[in-house]
């Protein structure tokens, strides 16, 4: 499809009116064909009668001819398109808590339980 | 003939955009000032840049010229830019990508400074203006649509009747909330002629007196005056959502048939609504009035009914409780109010009004965007004396609604409505002076079909691929997020972390750190006893020091380190790695590795992955192994009860980890049905993804040609000098056939992104990922609320493209896309059906509470929301006014009227006329009816 820039945002106050959830998506064109996307995923919760960010995501996906830039456009964020973002050399122990014992073997159990 | 009441005239003359509302400026000038137009931007973007072209201005505008202006935008870009790395040359290159990240700072930016604590949408986009071939320099416009809700603090409840939301709705609130505010109006009435007035507000902003408001009109024959100190408080937990309290005056003087009514009222007022419950929303609320002032007019007490009071003083205590249901279609009200009352000489209860009001909405889509909308109200209301009643107090009907609690938020019916008589003229009694009645009944319907509209977001938004899948899985995301905080605030979870950091002895809890602590003191008893025999030796210290490292301290590890961080999900998360954490919380991810053993491929060794408790059995197996002799029989039957109980606590975790994981666990045979029913064959026995590929096999022939033909037209435009009249054919051409080529690409791309979730769906079923299949299927052929689904846009994009086929002559290719279009929805149709039967893990349901919502949000922006309607109204009244007990007055007298609507966004302005049909010698003839209503379309 021809690249077509665009950026669009959607903010959703949850019916509690005590979180606010916002989605950002940006098309870019690099040329006629080819896109890259930014994307920016606020969660926010009123404390104490303000909103603060509980999440705050900006990633941008250059390469969308790749399968997996595609697929995590289109899936959402999935902790193994996370770790792929960081590259190839992120390690699933990188998202355990200080203390995780490692062990790269447990890894795939890991990655298992957070992909259900 | 009008019911414009003095809240809705306010309306209507001040909140031209009351819910959404759209920020922007008329003229683009911001950071950067643009200067007179250079020339057009002919070629595609990259060309530019590769040509080396500088940005002499940044500038930003709203998308549509009318809509009105804001600071917001400027500081939004200006912010934006100043987040932009410096180019160290200080020249600001043309670069295909750094405008669109600047785009996508400016959306954050907006979000920031606009839609803070409300739902809303931001759409922008950019071209380039002003391209100067000499001087290779071009000017970046930014283009910007901004829809805003009204926030938090209106949407809470009841936002239709509060004032702020003008304000709120332009996310403007809190920095340009002005304490007073003075709005003039003015309006017609058959009662009270033509009438003018004003409403003062004075907004305190504390918490014990939130408002003072003071609202008066008059005319030649009438006079209101209303003044009201209001209180309120949001509140955050507890069964109450919110409470009200307010101080009220009322002063008014409006002519009935024959006579004059007036009135005077203080009151005291307390309201409170609980808070929703379930998916519809339940709201009970209740509140009490008590009131006292004066009831006067100048009806000659001979023709008042003997218990009437023609002119008395009044007190009144006023009960009433309501609830209301909201459904997606469907709302509900119901309420009922009684009120006690005197004439105001002592405490005594003179008499007694009760009043019930029903009100029903039926709102649905049968195309879209071109809502259909039924109203029903039903009314009824009675009056018993044990004394006196004031005239005032009695019912009088017309085509104006009174309510029970003047000026409340939450609005009781307490008349008679019937559209066809004036206000306070539905006598009821031949030729007699209205003296009001003591019972009445009324039924309203009004139906609303819109018949032409245009829609609030474009299609080319609305409809386009990037938008929908884009959107689509970051509400996914949205979700895994949200789910993950419902799980690690579950109940399993606690009972998880708390059995795998317990310390209790007994023998039901099989707690691992006693059985740890049991190996560690035999290990050292071992110790001490295994003399020179060096191996015995070795295989006790292979426990802290063996080829896993120190085992037991691995073990000692995870399972002190499986806690939740109760400041997790308090902290902002600012990155991938931040958010993929709180998914692989730590207190799952350790049981794991103490537990869960996985040999993967049987012919790779290497893909074993051992349990750390796995490795403490096979370390005790092999210590076992060094005492055979007898005089460690005894250390040998301790280390196989300590390896039992070992197995024992594994047995509780995995039992207790089972349970974390139902919460999000979709069932296996549930999704094997519906991942059956996409992979069923269509009536040409062919597979969805058989169906898609000839899809775009079909597409392509004609999507190269059209590629073809712009390339042809664009070197012709090179050929031909600017002043050529070809040249504006050609680009006539050339942008039709851009718009033919768009639709071309989107039917393909959703063609291809239906394929590609049709295969992910396979894949992830053979991966043992449930919830993979299950979101494959959702995007595939449900979408997410008003994003389309795939097969749907595939749907949608051909329908679009078959006019433009056929023009070219091109009936049989249309032939066949129609056919695998049917198939293909034939099969979407199967698998929404066995999708609906899946059940929702709870933890899933729990975020669904947050997502549903949003995607009625995307519903309403995407599939409803219009700029401007147009729609017939038919309007239907039924009342009964029992006036002195006359026999003729317990009739029904009906009103049937037509009009039409006029809808801007969400403010419906309704004009027509209601006849009387059995219309009575001294009654009229009907009566106008001008009415304006505000609709919450979420």
């Amino acid at each position: 499809m021809a690249c077509k820039p665009f950026s669009i945002t959607l903010a959703v106050l949850a019916p509690d009116n005590k979180r606010q959830i916002s989605f950002g998506i940006t098309k870019g064109c690099i040329s006629d064909d080819e896109a890259f996307y930014v994307l920016n995923f606020v969660l926010r919760d009123l404390v104490n009668g303000e909103f603060q960010d509980r999440v705050r995501l900006h990633v941008e996906v250059g390469d969308t001819d790749s399968d997996k830039a595609q697929r995590m456009i289109d899936r959402g964020l999935t902790m193994t398109q996370l770790n792929w973002l960081q590259g190839p050399v992120t390690s699933k122990t990188k998202s355990l808590q200080p203390g995780t014992t490692s062990n790269p073997a447990a890894e795939k159990t890991l990655a298992n339980i957070v992909n259900k | 003939m009008s019911i414009f009441g003095r809240r809705k005239l306010f309306a209507a003359l001040f909140i031209p955009l009351t819910l959404f509302i759209v920020a922007g400026v008329d003229q683009g000038v911001l950071a950067q000032t643009a200067t007179d137009t250079k020339g057009e931007c002919t070629q595609i973007p990259l060309l530019y840049q590769l040509a080396n072209y500088k940005v002499e201005n940044i500038t930003i505008k709203p998308l549509f010229k009318f809509l009105p202006g804001g600071p917001q935008l400027q500081q939004a870009l200006a912010a934006a830019i100043a987040k932009q790395p410096r180019n160290p040359t200080g020249e600001q290159r043309f670069d295909t990508v750094e405008v669109s990240r600047l785009e996508a700072d400016l959306n954050h930016e907006l979000f920031l400074l606009t839609l803070s604590g409300q739902t809303g949408l931001i759409y922008g986009r950019h071209r380039l203006i002003n391209c100067d071939e000499q001087a290779r320099t071009l000017d970046i416009q930014y283009q910007t649509l901004i829809i805003a809700r009204p926030s938090y603090l209106t949407t809470s409840y009841e936002a239709n009747a509060r004032r702020e939301k003008n304000k709120e709705a332009n996310g403007k609130i809190e920095e340009d909330r002005t304490n007073l505010s003075v709005v003039p109006f003015a309006g017609y009435n058959r009662s009270r002629s033509i009438y003018g007035g004003a409403e003062v507000t004075y907004d305190s902003n504390t918490a014990m007196v939130r408002k003072l408001e003071l609202n008066t009109s008059g005319s030649g024959s009438s006079a209101v005056v209303q003044a009201d100190a209001t209180g309120s408080k949001e509140f955050s937990s507890g069964p109450f959502s919110y409470a009200e309290w307010k101080a009220a005056y009322r002063f008014s003087n409006i002519p009935t048939d024959g006579f004059e009514l007036k009135d005077g009222t203080v009151a005291a007022r307390v309201f409170a609504a609980t808070r929703p419950i379930g998916p519809r929303k339940l709201f009970f609320r209740f509140g009490a009035s008590v009131e006292g002032g004066n009831r006067q007019s100048d009806v000659p007490q001979t023709v008042a009914e003997t218990a009437t009071v023609i002119s008395s003083g009044y007190g009144a205590l006023k009960l009433y409780a309501g609830a209301s249901l909201t459904s997606r279609k469907q709302d509900w009200k119901a309420s009922y109010g009684l009120q006690l009352g005197n004439d105001g000489d002592d405490f005594g209860v003179d008499y007694r009004k009760h009043i019930f009001d029903a009100a029903y909405r039926l709102r649905f889509l049968p195309a879209p965007y071109k809502p259909f909308q039924l109203d029903a109200q039903f009314t009824a209301g009675s009056l018993s004396n044990v004394s006196a009643i004031p005239v005032g107090e009695r019912f009088f009907g017309g085509n104006a609604e009174q309510e029970f609690i003047q000026g409340d938020s939450w609005r009781i019916r307490s008349n008679p409505f019937i559209r066809s008589f004036p206000q306070n003229r539905l006598n009821g009694s031949d030729g007699a002076i209205a003296v009001g009645g003591d019972r009445f009944v009324s039924i309203n319907l009004t139906v609303a079909q819109t018949v032409w509209q245009k829609r609030l977001i474009p299609a080319e938004i609305a409809q386009d691929p990037d938008v929908n899948t884009g959107l689509g899985g970051q509400l996914l995301s949205a979700r895994l997020y949200l789910r993950e905080q419902a799980v690690q605030g579950s109940l399993e979870i606690l009972q998880l972390e708390d059995q795998v950091g317990c310390i209790d002895e007994s023998s039901d809890r099989h707690c691992l750190t006693p059985v740890v602590n049991q190996l560690k003191s035999s290990l050292t008893k071992l110790l001490s006893e295994a003399g020179n025999n060096d191996d015995l030796k070795q295989a006790i210290n292979a426990f802290t020091d063996g080829d896993n490292g120190d085992a037991l301290q691995n073990l000692e590890d995870a399972m002190s380190s499986a806690k939740l961080d109760p400041e997790a999900l308090n902290k902002p998360l600012e990155d991938a790695a931040a958010l993929a954490a709180i998914q692989s919380n730590p207190v799952e991810g350790n049981v794991s590795l103490i537990t869960t053993d996985d040999f993967g491929d049987p012919d790779d060794p290497d893909d074993d992955m051992v349990s750390l408790l796995t490795v403490i059995q096979q370390l005790i197996t092999k210590l076992n192994e060094q005492l055979t002799t007898p005089n460690f029989a005894e250390r040998r039957k301790e280390l196989q009860q300590i390896s039992a109980e070992f197995e024992n606590a594994r047995g509780v975790l995995r039992t207790k980890w089972n349970s974390v994981d139902l919460l999000r666990a979709y069932q296996a045979d549930e999704i094997q049905k519906a991942k059956d029913a996409l992979d069923q064959p269509s009536a040409s026995n062919r597979k969805l993804d058989e169906i898609l590929t000839h899809v775009r096999t079909l597409l392509k022939p004609e999507r190269d040609r059209v590629r073809s033909e712009l390339d042809q037209l664009k070197l012709r435009l090179s050929q031909l000098a600017e002043t050529d009249p070809e040249v504006i054919l050609i680009r006539q051409k050339r942008e039709t056939l851009l718009e033919y080529r768009d639709l071309l690409d989107a039917a393909d791309t959703y063609a291809e992104k239906a394929r590609s979730a049709y295969s992910s769906a396979n894949d992830s079923f053979e991966a043992k990922d449930f919830y993979g299949v299950k979101i494959d299927l959702e995007r595939l052929n449900v979408g997410f609320g008003g994003l389309l689904a795939y097969v749907t846009g595939l749907r949608e994009s051909i329908r679009d493209l078959c006019r433009p086929l056929l023009d070219r002559g091109l009936a049989a290719v249309v032939t066949q896309l129609d056919a695998d279009v049917s198939e293909a929805v034939m099969i979407q149709k199967n698998v929404k059906a066995a999708y609906g039967k899946l059940r929702v893990p709870k933890a899933e349901a729990k975020a669904n509470e947050t997502v549903t919502y949003v995607g009625r949000v995307l519903e309403v922006f995407f599939r409803e929301a219009n700029l401007v309607a147009v729609s017939p109204v038919v309007m239907f009244d039924a009342a009964r006014l029992r006036v002195l007990d006359a026999p003729d007055t317990k009739r029904f007298r009906y009103g049937i009227g037509a009009g039409m609507r006029f809808s801007l966004i969400n403010v419906d302005f309704t004009a027509g006329y209601s006849f009387n049909p059995n219309r009575r010698p001294i009654e009229p003839r009907g009566a106008f009816v001008l009415r304006m209503d505000i609709n919450d379309l979420f």
